[in-house]
């Protein structure tokens, strides 16, 4: 695991990092402070859920995504990838070196999230406690079911077109899997397209796991059943997007 | 990793990832618990949105007259703010005088032809999306609600406003979402604004001789303005013994206190306006 040593250590000591653990960390404290929660006290809990998975979406689809295509293209051009290779060290395995010392930075935000929803949002009735702390459970769990794949599939297009490809690509996709469905699906209910339709039926729906309206309505965790059919289909996504990443990365130029 | 192995394992994980793919995509969107409307970042109906409505209310306004009007654009060069801005001399000059009259002189509308058919119903459209845009961020925001609706409602040809379906639709999606916001008095009042609004408009069309609705219907809504200014009025009271009130400025308390009156009026001379119409013949009540 030497190539994950070597990326966790240079992303650490880069320190960007930083900057995304301070925002998901402060900013669900401080942002309320600027909303309507301050004329209303009962909306200051939505407006900190609010703010905490937003922000998490935001580090992750900014930052987790443009380090992972960084590390890519290094890997790529600098040689390093060609070194390990020569030592043993097969292309696959250097993606997913590569993409889980990347991860070990996002999980820890997502775990903080899961507890600031929790803890600092969590509704007064105790009876409601147990489903809360489910729903924030099945979020992350979906969450890192969206997030992981683009993140290796940010990696492998930077290792094989560049650092800008591999980072736009993948949050371009992101972005469309959140909401350019949700244009898509609105254009459609104007003017049926069996073109477009097709488009959108079979496009990554990310936006089945931005849970943020569940937790903000209290309308309470996903069936077991809905969760488990959720998690298929973005299992199915991941591995899809698994081969794709691995039938693209490159270790060298 | 032998050639083989790979090649089954990759082909393996495609198509097996891409019949989960398929078939999960089918059954989710057979499930409408799993739907939620477009709402980037949650924006729209939270603390957010309602700051951001406040703070959209000056553009808004712009977007309507533009709308409305065709442009805001002062018309002549000799239109433009008085002489004597760029008679100063040396010693009046201010960055912020200098800012202002820049502000000013990059409106300046210096084409003579006016705006054609074409153009105005393009800038219509435009500033309806503003305008719905604004209205969407925080439904309970009364200057956006109202200038919505009046955009809606304002007449393309003829001379008075009727009560489109658009409008109409507006009102009761306005009034549905106000009447369930119980921590504030304020979305009430803007409910109570909707039920005027319908009621002026459904008296408007009654006495230009389109009696679509009729004075049972002026009655319902009578009694849902009743029941919207009685939420208002309840809620305040729970805020003001809860010392809620002092959590907003001075600006906007005032700004609340204000409107409240302002629908009481309107809410008794919409009251005479439909006894009127039920009893044509009878005397006109004096003030």
């Amino acid at each position: 695991m030497r190539l994950f040593r070597l990326t966790l250590a240079t992303i650490f000591q880069r320190k960007s990092w930083a900057v995304c653990l301070f925002v998901v960390g402060t900013f669900p404290f401080a942002l309320p402070l600027i909303s309507s929660a301050t004329e209303k006290p009962i909306l200051i809990q939505p407006a900190r859920i609010q703010t905490a998975w937003a922000c998490l979406w935001l580090c992750t689809l900014l930052w987790g995504l443009y380090t992972s295509a960084k590390k890519g293209e290094s890997n790529a051009r600098s040689g390093i990838g060609e070194y390990f290779q020569t030592n043993g060290t097969h292309r696959i395995r250097q993606l997913f070196e590569i993409w889980l010392a990347t991860f070990c930075f996002i999980a820890p935000l997502v775990v903080l999230t899961i507890l600031i929803s929790h803890f600092g949002a969590i509704p007064t009735d105790p009876r409601e406690h147990a489903a809360w702390l489910a729903l924030n459970l099945q979020y992350g769990t979906l969450f890192i079911l969206v997030v992981a794949p683009l993140m290796a599939l940010s990696t492998s297009l930077a290792s094989r077109f560049g650092g800008i490809t591999g980072f736009s690509g993948s949050l371009l996709l992101s972005v469309y899997g959140l909401y350019g469905v949700g244009y898509l699906d609105n254009m459609l209910k104007l003017e049926e397209n069996p073109l477009l339709r097709a488009l959108w039926t079979y496009s990554p729906q990310y936006r089945y796991a931005d849970l943020t309206q569940r937790l903000y309505f209290k309308t309470g965790a996903l069936p077991a059943d809905a969760f488990l059919l959720t998690a298929l289909y973005f299992t199915g996504i991941l591995a899809v997007f698994a081969v794709i990443s691995s039938l693209c990365f490159r270790s060298h130029k | 990793m032998p050639g083989s192995t790979s090649i089954f394992l990759h082909g393996g994980l495609l198509v097996g990832g891409a019949v989960a793919w398929a078939l999960a995509a089918a059954a989710i969107q057979k499930r409408p618990e799993l739907d939620i409307p477009l709402n980037v970042l949650g924006i729209n109906r939270s603390p957010y949105g309602e700051v951001l409505a406040l703070a959209v209310q000056g553009p808004i306004d712009q977007s309507f007259q533009v709308g409305i009007y065709g442009s805001i654009g002062i018309r002549k060069w000799d239109e433009v703010p008085p002489k004597n801005h760029w008679d100063t001399s040396i010693r009046d000059f201010s960055i912020g005088r200098l800012i202002s009259t820049m502000d000013a002189v990059s409106q300046i509308n210096t084409n003579p032809k006016p705006v054609s058919p074409a153009h105005r119903l393009y800038l219509r459209s435009q500033a309806e999306k503003k305008l719905r845009f604004a209205y969407n961020l925080d439904p309970s925001q009364y200057s956006n609600y109202n200038s919505l609706h009046f955009f809606l409602t304002e007449p393309a040809v003829g001379s008075h406003k009727q009560l489109t379906p658009a409008a109409e639709a507006l009102a009761h999606q306005t009034i549905a979402y106000c009447l369930k916001q119980t921590n504030d008095p304020r979305p009430s009042l803007t409910a109570a604004a909707a039920c005027t609004n319908l009621l002026d408009l459904m008296v408007s069309d009654y006495r230009f001789g389109n009696k679509k609705h009729t004075s049972r219907e002026m009655r319902e809504i009578l009694a849902l303005l009743d029941r919207c200014l009685a939420e208002y009025e309840s809620i305040s009271r729970q805020w003001e013994a809860g010392g809620q009130w002092q959590l907003l400025s001075p600006m906007r308390f005032q700004e609340c206190q204000d409107r409240h009156t302002f629908i009481l009026k309107i809410r008794h001379a919409a009251r005479t306006s439909v006894a009127n119409l039920e009893n044509p013949s009878a005397p006109t009540p004096q003030r």
